[in-house]
């Protein structure tokens, strides 16, 4: 029942036509075409909206580095920190931003190694936010420390005062897991970005650029040779990234699972704060992707299909992530421990009750709405639902943080925690910190894998495996998954 | 001449002074002992001075200090170390030679030769004596290098036996407080000591007409010497004593029942049955430290005997009122009709009481039943139980005690009556007060000398004694401030703390205890008696002041009958032995022969009493007084007791354990520590009870405006359980406004507020401590209260749990439950086996522990403030209290039950658990808290980077962490001197560090220390955590768990002890046992 043609896939791409596949591009750009599209972007005077933006995220930034030289003048004190709640937006910033970080290598690695070609417009994208997020959560533990001068203390470094951190503690393999995936992610970026870095060098008309898009092409020539290593040395590191998207985020919610406290002590963490991860992690991809692709026209490239194929990737770590909440429930009241079964009461009905349910409405009821094609191809309503997303899965941290705090086993410390102006204003900045750098990366690197991306261009397979012809082409390299 | 040097001052030095560095152990030192003790001349020439310019007295140097600090010192605060002070103590000794002439005639000893007995850095410890409004607490004072770090009860004194209280405790910050008044002030202006002389010249002369002295109440010998030779010299003047907390009932009602002054002594230890009228012994007594300890003692269920029974009838939830077995909320004025209600219940039980009552009509049927079950009690045990009115109920509730006591045949078994004429007091020091503020306003008053005390502030507020003192010509006011007293004095003349001069008092059983100065004083303070001397020597010709030392010499030489002539009274006691271990215990005859033989029998008594701290044979004689014929007016019927009308509404005036009548209101310590009950800190405010809130429609933190007999004042409400159905309380002592910068200093710092609002503006001249057909109206405004608990934000599943969880965490049972089931509170959680992730260690010789008696905790929290003393635990301010970052490492912890309106009411004391499986070790990436081989959590300051994860993980919530620097005020040029109370022995914390109880931990190292020396074991009970010391009841014991005889081991094997959250496996060291009560069946329903 081919029913639908080629140009009306081309046109919308999200159509589901079994007997074919659906164009991963929606236009028919030549090479070249799409090394101006991306290239031109890092060339071209940055538009209107671009200066606006930076200029505000960057006062963001400024903001943060602000309130960070504060506190560490001041003391922990100038945030709303107190006994019994002496984790709190500290520590759900870092989860939280942890979590946004998840998305880029389940993209550029997972994906990847399951030959997901759809991820070809999106992985630069997503690694580069991955990137930025890891700086915002790693600054966090970094500053939370009372002692933030001395917070290297927390890595084995053999000194002259015999020290040795303490291996039974979970922070202490935060350290190394948000430390191993900071650097893998990094490299891998990079690494995927030569290719493309050399284009910019080889197009740069300026001095300075070229020089400097130079250095960090390492002089690649494109050569067979470059290829044929570049491409093995990608795989291996895709398939070194690849279980450190399930190491992290376990690894972080260790810090509450191995902890005694109701609320935290529980065997779920790993995988439910995996799910959440990849959740906010897409939502946040969805949320950078939609105003760039339109600010820079970009959207052959970044197609409504991609777009959609994320939402069903939120929709479906959503549900995980409800089933999460739902089973806390049970097994709180499954295990006929009082403790337990209060600190989830005390979350839905005590004092912090708006949270939580701020939580479940944005993250379990609010992606229910991408069951419908039509909801999930439209960009205004993805775009609201995917910062409803990204909404609630901060309160998720909060939630997961505070409220188990904050009435622990003696009811006499009991108490109510209430953020600071500083809290604010630092959360404000670590997102003012994000997008500067995001912008950045906007301005001056290129946003998509231009390299990659021709690879599943049909005129990469002209003379292919198939009879010839646009339609054919497509039809080898789709964007749907098998 | 003014002198806030020091330094090099050796000869009388006993510590040096703020601008010294204060961990010098160069500070010159000589024992406290011979301090002070020798004549001064006032001649400048005789004083080591500084610089030339002290010496001449130049304009420059005059406005140096002024300044408070000298530019060189104060600016550079932190700058002045120990190669600075040498240099300055160098100077200064090489150009005392200059002074020529002679000088005082004690031993001067550089610290490069230390005195004979003083190791640096080992404390030493001196018993003295600290009286509040007559009584004095038997204290024993750590030294370090002759600075006082520390109060304690003095152990050898029966009425402390080394317990103490909360302000005793409390005393040493107020030494070291920057806002001491540091010189004599003449119309505001600065001024000397011997400019006062001169005024004095002028000023008492002749018959003494015109001129009044008002003191507080005081049981000094000295005093009360140099008082009767003034009274001679100035027959005319007026003596009036007056305490901001009144005792005038106490009194008057004594007077009442036996027609003469007699002091009654609760004998609890004795008493099977307790009645308390609204009286708060535990809490606000004299001797609730002696009481506190016999009550507990006589409450232990293991004791073989029948452990006591308490009824408290009362306005306020007190501390007394959260021990009984029985408390009844009655309004105060209701309390007449209920113990006359007790009385005819006595009649008809047989108890033949004198004279007659008038009916006690129209009490409710439960508080006649509660009055009739009480009297069967009573009657029951004869010669064993107590009646006991409290200081604010009127004489009559007294006098119907006293009179019940006699006819119940406790006279002589559980109460004792002592003759205490010596030192009685004026019955009614209101009227006295009243009559002096009368002719004050009149005119009739030219000089008016205030000797202590601070009436402008703490007199009820209808007398307007501050528009009478106006008009007084000379005001002369002796204190340790600039207070709202001070302030409006023509003559402020600035006192010596207790601490640092001599002097002398009666314990509340009578027996002196010669107070002995600690360190020199840090401001050129004078005691009350030191001044008297001065205005006595002024009335005469060639008139000469005498010391401290003389006079109280002079008024031992009296009590102990020893005579001594003028030049032994004099002289100072040479520093040739040793005075801590000078006077070996044991036989007197061994002690005799090692004093040196220079010694005659009045030196040896002297120093004798002051090694013991109290003087043998001065205890009040105790007498058999007989009841007296006695009327008591006709009670009126009592208002409905679930009706609260406004304007029918009972405001009750109670004391504060931490501000007595405001004097301690500039003490950090006591402003921070929670009251029991409520849990606030740094604020009174209104109670309220549950129902009688709802039914005026009152709520927390609203404002409200109080009006009573057209005085008015706003004060913030406070819902409180267990407040009597009409009734209103409001704490005593808040509400300074020239405190200083802590309890409120309106004029000198705007930013300081004041903390707490002030009673007395609505106090009138009633005797009693309350006043009926007050008035409340909403202003609509709110204000924040700083309370240490969840009490504002808590909603009914909150509410549900606390409730469910707090019989788990305080377990309690009666007797009958204990006898039944002893091991009861071991079952009351049920866990599975627990199996621990980790090996458990394994200890080596020793494995400290502790255990605590809810049953004997009263929540009094001396043992919060002795470990704030003890292990410099920093005070944080109300804005961070209401962030939860009180620093405090224990804590009492105390939980409601039943009925809001009478509830059963449980206080723990919670502090680090030093769990064996301790969670917070696991957690921290750092190693910065670890396990020691005697089983205690160490916490290693310098290691500690502040993740705050060994927090989050410890169940009990008593780590604390230093959210801010939060001895950041040390660095303040005008602090300096507070870093002198400090413990040498504890790290002062740094910003960004957990810290923590260590169970004292210093005090466990230097105890190994010594027994190690010595080549012997440490005994049990010789290590004594400051908590443990403080506690009156000994409610809290340590010690070694793996001797099976200590103490603590036989504590832990009783079948009531308990762990908090055991259910964790956590394995704490700290153990609990339940909480027993001893319940009349005929009461329980």
């Amino acid at each position: 029942m081919s029913a639908v043609s080629h140009a009306e896939m081309m046109r919308d791409n999200t159509i589901d036509d079994p007997t074919q596949r659906a164009p991963l591009l929606t236009d028919d750009s030549s090479f070249g075409d799409v090394t101006q599209a991306v290239a031109g972007v890092a060339e071209a005077k940055p538009p209107i909206g671009w200066l606006l933006g930076f200029g505000v995220a960057a006062c963001g930034a400024l903001m943060l580095v602000s309130c960070i030289g504060w506190l560490i003048w001041m003391g922990v004190g100038v945030w709303g920190n107190m006994t019994p709640v002496a984790w709190a937006w500290d520590i759900t910033n870092f989860v939280f931003w942890v979590g946004i970080g998840h998305a880029g290598t389940l993209i550029s690695a997972v994906l990847f190694l399951m030959r997901q070609k759809w991820r070809m417009s999106i992985n630069r994208f997503a690694e580069a936010m991955t990137i930025f997020a890891v700086i915002c959560a790693a600054i966090f533990p970094g500053i939370h420390v009372g002692r933030a001068w001395l917070a290297y203390w927390l890595f084995p470094i053999p000194n002259q005062m015999q020290m040795w951190p303490q291996f039974r503690s979970p922070l202490l393999w935060d350290v190394f897991a948000v430390g191993t995936y900071a650097t893998t992610s990094i490299v891998f970026w990079y690494f995927g970005m030569i290719p493309d870095l050399a284009t910019l060098r080889d197009r740069a008309k300026s001095k300075v650029a070229k020089i400097g898009y130079a250095i960090f092409a390492l002089g690649w020539t494109g050569s067979a040779r470059h290829w044929h290593r570049y491409e093995r040395a990608y795989l291996l590191l895709a398939g070194l990234a690849t279980p450190l998207v399930l190491s992290v985020h376990s690894v972080v919610s260790f810090d509450f699972a191995v902890a005694q406290l109701p609320g935290w002590h529980t065997t779920i963490f790993p995988p439910y704060f995996v799910a959440g991860a990849i959740f906010s992690g897409f939502a946040m991809v969805n949320t950078l992707a939609i105003p760039a692709r339109a600010i820079f026209k970009l959207e052959h490239l970044i197609t409504m299909r991609h777009l959609e194929n994320m939402n069903k990737v939120i929709l479906a770590t959503g549900m995980m992530v409800g089933y999460a909440y739902a089973m806390e429930f049970f097994t709180a009241w499954y295990s006929g421990n009082p403790q337990e079964v209060f600190a989830f009461t005390n979350r839905a009905f005590g004092p912090y009750w708006w949270a939580y349910w701020t939580m479940v409405s944005c993250n379990v009821i609010s992606p229910q709405f991408f069951w419908f094609k039509k909801l999930r191809t439209s960009i205004p309503v993805m775009f609201v639902l995917c910062i409803f997303v990204n909404i609630g899965m901060w309160f998720e941290r909060f939630v997961i943080t505070v409220t188990s705090l904050h009435r622990d086993a003696l009811p006499s410390s009991w108490a109510y925690y209430q953020p600071t102006h500083i809290d604010i204003m630092m959360l404000i900045g670590s997102f003012g910190l994000f997008f500067t750098l995001f912008f950045l990366f906007l301005k001056f690197l290129p946003i998509i894998a231009i390299a990659e991306m021709k690879t599943v261009m049909p005129q990469a397979h002209a003379h292919g495996d198939h009879h010839g012809g646009p339609a054919t082409a497509a039809h080898a390299h789709t964007a749907g998954s098998h | 001449m003014k002198t806030v040097t020091i330094v090099a001052k050796a000869d009388e030095t006993t510590a040096d002074s703020p601008m010294t560095d204060d961990r010098s152990p160069m500070a010159d030192g000589q024992l406290p002992i011979a301090a002070n003790e020798a004549p001064k001349t006032d001649d400048r020439a005789n004083q080591f001075w500084r610089s030339m310019s002290e010496l001449e007295g130049t304009a420059e140097f005059d406005a140096a200090l002024a300044r408070e600090f000298g530019t060189d010192v104060g600016d550079k605060s932190s700058g002045v170390n120990r190669r600075h002070f040498v240099q300055i103590m160098g100077a200064s000794l090489a150009l005392a030679g200059a002074s020529g002439c002679r000088w005082d005639k004690d031993n001067i000893h550089s610290f490069t030769r230390s005195p004979q007995s003083h190791t640096p850095g080992k404390p030493k410890y001196f018993a003295s004596a600290y009286e509040t409004d007559g009584v004095a607490q038997p204290v024993m004072v750590t030294s370090y290098d002759y600075r006082p770090i520390k109060v304690d009860g003095n152990p050898k004194h029966p009425m402390s036996l080394g317990a103490s209280d909360i302000t005793t405790q409390g005393t040493i910050l107020e030494l070291y407080d920057p806002d001491r008044s540091k010189r004599v002030l003449a119309d505001g202006k600065e001024s000397s000591w011997d400019a006062f002389k001169a005024f004095a010249k002028q000023a008492f002369k002749g018959n003494g007409a015109g001129i009044a002295f008002l003191t507080g109440s005081t049981s000094s010998p000295s005093f009360l010497a140099a008082a009767a030779e003034l009274k001679q010299k100035l027959p005319q003047a007026t003596w009036v004593t007056f305490d901001g907390i009144s005792r005038d009932n106490v009194r008057q009602g004594a007077l009442a029942a036996f027609g003469k002054p007699v002091r009654t002594m609760l004998e609890l230890a004795n008493a099977r049955v307790i009645l308390s009228l609204d009286d708060d012994f535990l809490g606000a007594h004299p001797a609730h430290v002696k009481y506190s300890r016999d009550w507990a003692a006589a409450r232990r269920p293991e004791q073989g005997h029948d452990m006591s029974r308490m009824y408290v009838v009362e306005s306020r939830l007190s501390n007394t009122g959260g021990c009984a077995d029985h408390r009844l909320p009655l309004r105060s004025r209701d309390v007449k009709g209920f113990a006359l209600a007790v009385e005819q219940a006595l009649r008809q039980s047989g108890v033949s009481l004198e004279g007659t009552s008038p009916q006690a009509a129209g009490l409710d049927a439960d508080v006649t039943k509660f009055a009739q079950t009480v009297a069967r009690d009573l009657a029951a045990h004869k010669g064993a139980c107590v009646v006991t009115a409290g200081a604010g109920q009127p004489a009559e509730v007294h006098a119907i005690a006293h009179r019940m006591n006699v006819a119940l045949g406790n006279a002589g078994k559980t109460v004792s009556y002592l003759d205490h004429s010596d030192v009685s007091q004026e019955p009614n020091q209101m009227m006295s007060l009243a009559r002096l503020i009368d002719s004050m306003g009149k005119g009739q008053v030219e000089t008016l000398v205030i000797l202590g005390g601070n009436p402008v502030y703490n007199a009820p507020g209808a007398l307007q004694f501050a528009q009478a003192y106006a008009k007084v010509k000379n005001r002369v006011h002796l204190s340790d401030a600039i207070d709202e007293t001070s302030k409006t004095a023509t003559w402020h003349l600035n006192a010596a703390h207790w601490l640092e001069t001599w002097g002398d008092s009666r314990a509340y059983d009578g027996t002196v205890i010669v107070q002995q100065p600690m360190i020199r004083p840090l401001y050129d303070g004078k005691s009350a008696i030191e001044v008297m001397s001065m205005i006595s020597a002024a009335t005469e010709e060639n008139g000469v002041a005498e010391n401290g030392y003389t006079l109280v010499r002079r008024a031992f030489g009296k009590l102990t009958g020893l005579a001594a002539d003028d030049k032994t009274l004099t002289t100072a006691l040479s520093d040739d032995y040793d005075s801590q271990g000078a006077i070996p215990e044991g036989s007197s005859a061994a002690a005799d022969a090692k004093l040196p033989v220079l010694f005659g029998s009045f030196d040896r008594a002297w120093r004798q009493s002051l090694f013991d701290g109290v003087v043998n044979g001065t205890s009040f004689s105790k007498i058999s007084p007989s009841i007296q014929q006695f009327s008591i007016s006709a009670v009126d019927a009592p208002a409905a007791r679930t009706q609260a009308a406004n304007g029918e509404l009972e405001l009750t005036f109670y004391v504060d354990s931490r501000m007595g009548d405001g004097r301690h209101s500039n003490n950090a310590w006591l402003q921070e520590t929670p009251d029991f009950m409520t849990k606030l800190t740094w604020d009174n405010a209104l109670l309220v009870g549950p129902a009688t809130a709802k039914a005026l429609s009152l709520e927390d933190e609203g404002m409200v405006k109080l009006s009573v007999n057209g005085r008015e004042l706003t004060v913030p409400v406070l819902v409180q359980p267990g407040q009597a159905m009409g009734s209103l309380a409001l704490a005593m002592g808040y509400g300074r406004t020239a405190a200083g910068r802590v309890g409120g200093w309106m004029e000198r710092e705007l930013d300081h507020t004041v903390a707490g609002f002030d009673a007395n503006v609505l106090r009138g001249t009633e005797t009693v401590a309350f006043v009926a057909g007050v008035k409340v109206a909403a202003t609509g405004e709110t204000f924040k209260l700083a309370t240490t608990v969840d009490h504002f934000l808590i909603d009914q599943g909150g509410i549900a749990e606390r409730e469910r969880r707090g019989g788990e965490i305080i377990r309690m049972g009666t007797v009958e439950e204990y006898t039944h089931e002893p091991d009861f509170a071991k079952h009351m959680v049920h866990h599975p086996p627990l199996e621990s992730l980790f090996n458990e260690w394994e200890y080596g010789q020793r494995r400290w522990g502790m255990a605590i008696d809810l049953t004997s905790c009263t929540g009094c929290s001396a043992c919060v403030v002795a470990c704030t003393a003890e292990n410099n635990v920093p005070v944080v301010g109300k804005e961070q209290v209401l962030r939860n970052r009180e620093m405090h490492w224990i804590r009492i912890d105390r939980y409601f039950r039943g009925d809001p309106e009478n509830p059963q009411l449980g206080a723990q004391p919670m502090l680090c658990q030093q769990c064996e499986n301790a969670p917070c070790e696991q957690v921290c990436p750092v190693g910065a808290t670890i396990h020691s081989s005697e089983g205690l959590n160490d916490m290693v300051y310098n290691r500690c980077i502040g993740t705050r994860y060994c927090s989050n993980n410890c169940p009990y919530k008593v780590r604390r962490f230093n959210y801010f620097n939060f001895h950041e005020d040390l660095k303040d040029g005008r602090n300096e001197v507070k870093k002198m109370m400090n413990n040498p022995e504890v790290t002062v914390r740094f910003r960004g560090v957990m810290e923590k109880c260590t169970y004292c931990v210093q005090r466990i190292q230097n105890t190994k220390i010594v027994a190690k020396n010595e080549k012997r074991p440490i005994k049990d009970g010789e290590i004594v955590p400051a908590c443990a010391q403080a506690c009156a009841t000994d409610a809290i014991v340590f010690g070694d768990l793996s001797d099976p005889s200590s103490r603590v081991s036989k504590l832990k094997k009783l079948p009531r002890n308990y762990d908090v959250l055991a259910e964790l496996n956590i394995k704490p060291r700290t153990s609990y046992l339940a909480k027993i009560t001893n319940p009349n069946g005929g009461l329980v329903s």
